[in-house]
């Protein structure tokens, strides 16, 4: 967004900017004060997405960059309104990355009502378990924990505590002393953060070829890349992965 | 062949590839976002073209990887489009030569003038006369020719691990990028570009039974397999089923990829970011920018990227080629002493697979593909000790490879799912998930139909399939172009319903069918049975 761009803004259409942008203003601001806030937001917002983004996402992002006004469409969406949901009991989990998972709900109004109005109500949770294997049975539980949720309710990131098992969601309605399945979601298989420890013996040298693939040597030790604030590519730092003489590009 | 690659150093594989999200806008007469589309074609698609015409003419062989996704595809095969290309060209060659009276009093400016004068008429040359207006016919040649091995990836780039619980629509996507490269280029693919490298395990089930024999993976998810992969990065792995995963080194990619630290970032390289569009008085350049008042990059930069401050040194194409045929022997040289480091380690010969953006090569990185041909050209001289290969080269050389299962991961910033799935752009699961239950369940009732509403399901499934490309979450999360990228999704779920809700009443207006097969025209042999369940 350029300067002279939001000076041809009337200040009303600056208002509504920093309101989309969340940008606080503190009423009665000046015309150009309030241009100086925006710009200020802007540049502020560029920075921590360029920090933010890895490299191959920085690159990709660069197709799309025909523009430094982008922040600005007056015209939006607002005429196509989506359903906020769909009226329906329903439980989906989607894997995000080896420690969060994203889960999305909805609870019938129906099926609401009859849960609100039951004797002894207490609340409902979603129950995250955690599975042996990709089948449900209650012997393949390992383990489970609540989030206490409320009818309004209808999505969350959840952090999961295993890595490498299977997960899903359940809501429940606390009856009394019990709990009654209302939906349970598809099951996820978790990943793993780590080079593993079992290998082939055909090569003594994979230790060697882990490193030089830019990757420590300490097996079974978590050592991933969703944790680093670096960009994935480059886990450790490019003098410990390649030798001297490679360092020259 | 083959012994000749086993006795060498080591195998370089260069995987391009080239996507972009399908934008077309009939009803408007002018449409920005289409750029992405006419930037690519100028400044990436043809100079690679020319790239390879140069090599062929001098008898200099190549294998390289390029996908080709099936929106880009069908975009560069679009009548309304390949028109509006023209015409984007026209726009140009007006501006630039409005430029050469501008600049006359700077002769530094003035060359730059010439430049892109000299470069937009040859262009335009080229796309009309050469390539008659579809350059898929060249790339199609260059693959019967060898220099190509030409790939597919899913219909529309959909981030697959966010839709692993909904099995059709993996199938849909991974069946209807196959068929689309079919009939594009008469073969089946023999490798795959997982959208963003998103791989779960399991996915190589879809795509064995479309003859695919490998994918690219991110780094972490070859080397946090099941198995430790014994030869790290520098050779393939198999998966259970057979399909192949070659992942990406990172040493070479961080070369080439890093504005910072990387060779795109050189001071005598032309800057991306210093734009025609941004430097002249907006009554001169309004003709040539959005509206006559949004101010966009035209494609006419006059300066080198010099350093950080605004203070620009003008651009010497010279200056920039010759750096980047330095970097091309830097970069081929260091993956040379690269691979005898591997090699002192490994029972075969390695491989470094390389795979980039295509769009990064000339689009950004204006010199890219100059690089590329120096890299080649260099191999070439240098072809007793290193070799170009594509993956499926590499297989013919080494088909057995570790047989282990890769890990869920992507390239994506963090590595995994974080990209597309975030505060910014989680709210289109529910909906895209909720099409593809609907789009079942339309199949389901109505599985054999003819006629008006055999259309009516085809568009139902084209606006599902439109839904899902991962572009829209990635600008989302980006934060380019945001108001466009919710748009879009939002009239695929809008267009989807409408027609869901019009097949429930029975009450499809021919009309608003029409126009909209006219506007979202993508894969016009599209079958909305590809949605059944044992399909």
């Amino acid at each position: 967004m350029t300067e002279e761009r939001l000076y041809s803004f009337s200040y009303e259409q600056l208002l509504e900017i920093s309101d989309r942008g969340n940008i606080q203003v503190t009423p009665g601001v000046d015309k150009s004060t309030l241009i100086g806030l925006l710009l200020d937001a802007f540049e502020e917002d560029r920075n921590e997405r360029e920090e933010l983004n890895n490299l191959a996402i920085q690159m990709e992002a660069r197709k799309f960059s025909i523009s430094q006004d982008e922040e600005l469409d007056l015209g939006q969406d607002d005429d196509l309104e989506l359903p906020l949901r769909y009226n329906e009991t329903s439980a989906t989990l989607l894997l995000r990355d080896p420690s969060w998972v994203f889960c999305f709900w909805d609870l019938e109004d129906k099926k609401a009502d009859e849960i609100r109005n039951t004797p002894g109500f207490q609340g409902l949770v979603l129950r995250v378990v955690e599975l042996n294997s990709k089948q449900y049975g209650k012997d393949n539980i390992l383990d489970y924990f609540d989030i206490p949720i409320k009818f309004s309710d209808f999505r969350r990131y959840v952090n999961l505590p295993s890595e490498d098992t299977w997960y899903c969601v359940e809501i429940r309605a606390l009856v009394e002393e019990k709990d009654y399945l209302i939906i349970r979601s598809n099951i996820i298989e978790t990943t793993r953060e780590y080079v593993t420890a079992s290998h082939d013996n055909r090569n003594s040298h994979s230790d060697e070829l882990i490193r030089l693939s830019g990757f420590t040597a300490e097996f079974g030790e978590t050592h991933g890349v969703s944790g680093y604030q670096e960009i994935p590519q480059r886990i450790i730092p490019i003098h410990d992965l390649l030798d001297e003489e490679q360092l020259n590009d | 062949m083959i012994e000749q690659l086993k006795n060498k150093k080591g195998m370089i594989s260069l995987v391009l590839h080239a996507h972009l999200p399908f934008v077309r806008h009939p009803e408007h007469e002018r449409f920005l976002e289409e750029a992405w589309l006419f930037e690519a074609l100028s400044e990436t698609y043809l100079p690679l073209l020319r790239m390879f015409s140069r090599l062929e003419e001098d008898g200099i062989p190549a294998r390289v990887t390029i996908s080709l996704s099936p929106t880009l595809t069908h975009m560069l095969q679009d009548d309304l489009l390949q028109q509006r290309y023209v015409d984007h060209l026209a726009m140009l060659l007006e501006l630039a030569e409005k430029e050469l009276d501008f600049t006359a009093s700077n002769p530094e400016e003035h060359k730059m003038a010439q430049m892109y004068h000299e470069l937009y008429s040859l262009t335009l040359r080229e796309y009309e006369d050469v390539y008659e207006r579809n350059i898929l016919k060249k790339f199609k040649y260059f693959q019967e020719h060898g220099y190509l091995e030409i790939i597919t990836t899913c219909a529309t780039h959909s981030f697959l691990p966010h839709y692993q619980n909904l099995p059709e629509m993996i199938r849909a996507q991974i069946l209807t990028g196959v068929e689309s490269h079919d009939r594009v280029f008469s073969s089946q693919p023999k490798g795959i570009w997982l959208p963003e490298c998103g791989y779960f395990p399991g996915v190589e089930e879809y795509l064995k039974p479309f003859g695919i024999e490998y994918f690219m993976s991110s780094a972490h998810g070859l080397l946090y397999s099941e198995d430790r992969p014994v030869n790290g990065l520098y050779s393939p792995v198999s998966c259970p089923n057979g399909v192949h995963a070659f992942a990406r080194d990172r040493a070479s990619s961080r070369a080439v990829w890093s504005a910072t630290d990387g060779y795109p970032g050189d001071p005598v390289y032309r800057d991306f970011y210093r734009d025609l569009g941004f430097d002249r008085p907006l009554d001169y350049i309004g003709p040539y920018i959005n509206c006559g008042v949004n101010r966009v990059n035209t494609g006419l930069k006059y300066f080198a990227i010099t350093d950080k401050s605004d203070n620009k040194l003008i651009y010497n194409p010279a200056a920039a080629a010759a750096k980047a045929k330095e970097h091309a022997a830097l970069f081929l040289d260091n993956r040379i002493k690269q691979c005898e480091t591997l090699g002192q380690y490994m029972d075969r010969t390695p491989i470094i697979p390389c795979p980039y953006d295509a769009e990064l090569f000339g689009h950004w990185w204006f010199e890219g593909p100059l690089f590329l041909e120096a890299l080649i050209r260099k191999v070439h001289e240098k072809s007793d000790e290193i070799a170009l290969v594509t993956p499926s080269d590499y297989l013919k050389v080494y088909p057995q490879n570790q047989v282990t299962k890769p890990a869920f991961s992507s390239w994506g910033d963090k590595g995994y799912g974080q990209v597309w799935l975030d505060g910014a752009n989680d709210w289109i699961y529910r909906h895209t998930h909720k099409l593809i239950e609907r789009m079942q369940e339309l199949v389901e009732r109505f599985p054999d139909e003819k006629g008006l509403k055999e259309r009516t399901l085809n568009q139902a499934a084209r606006e599902v399939l439109l839904s899902q490309a991962s572009d829209w979450p990635f600008i989302m999360k980006a934060g380019t172009t945001v108001p466009y990228a919710r748009k879009r999704i939002k009239t695929h779920i809008h267009n989807f319903n409408y027609i869901y809700d019009s097949l429930s009443r029975n009450t499809i207006k021919t009309e608003w069918l029409t126009k909209l097969e006219k506007k979202d025209n993508i894969f016009p042999f599209l079958d909305y049975r590809v949605f059944r369940k044992d399909y």
